[in-house]
């Protein structure tokens, strides 16, 4: 809102665009700041096909500690978030 | 892309503070209060608080959504309760 001559253009696109901006901003900072409250939790992960695993959340993007498999404990994985449906953590 | 992630920050922006119920592919079902939708991924955030139990955040991948229905509006304890989700308590180091 600050840009100079921004109100003066008045138009109904400039004035939406803003709105979209700010919600899409807010909503975005809300997002990241739960995902990085997330990190060092255990989640459990619900993926395709009814599988659903346990894993530490690592970081974003989604990369876990600890994934626990039908086959074993993995140290450390990735895992893609096309391949997930859902993902959940307990609240402190 | 489905409709949910076709959806504006407007759009999105309505469902936070409310209960909804997700229903998601492969008839998956979550029900929660909206802390928020990443305007990215369209990735829909529920907080659950069961009784009894303690709460969890639960994050529904966009590609995940078929359909977000509104069940209730937050009253201004439970925006209260959301919005202490939102802040942790470093955060206070920042304030002014």
């Amino acid at each position: 809102n600050s840009r100079p001559g921004e109100n003066s253009r008045g138009s109904e696109n400039s004035r939406d665009s803003g709105a979209v901006q700010k919600a899409r901003a807010e909503l975005r900072e809300r997002f990241l700041r739960l995902l990085s409250g997330a990190r060092g939790r255990p989640g459990r992960f619900c993926l395709w096909g009814g599988i659903r695993l346990r894993a530490d959340f690592g970081a974003a993007d989604v990369e876990s500690g600890t994934l626990q498999t039908p086959l074993g404990i993995q140290r450390a994985a990735l895992l893609r978030s096309g391949d997930l449906l859902e993902f959940s953590f307990p609240l402190e | 892309m489905n409709d949910w992630q076709r959806k504006s920050p407007l759009d999105w922006e309505t469902y936070v503070n409310k209960l909804v119920k997700v229903v998601a592919v492969e008839k998956h079902e979550y029900e929660g209060w909206v802390l928020t939708v990443d305007p990215v991924s369209a990735t829909i955030v529920l907080a659950t608080f069961p009784e009894n139990e303690k709460g969890s955040l639960s994050f529904v991948m966009g590609h995940a959504v078929q359909k977000v229905e509104i069940l209730r509006e937050g009253d201004g304890e439970m925006e209260q309760r959301l919005a202490g989700i939102l802040a942790p308590q470093e955060s206070h180091a920042y304030s002014p």
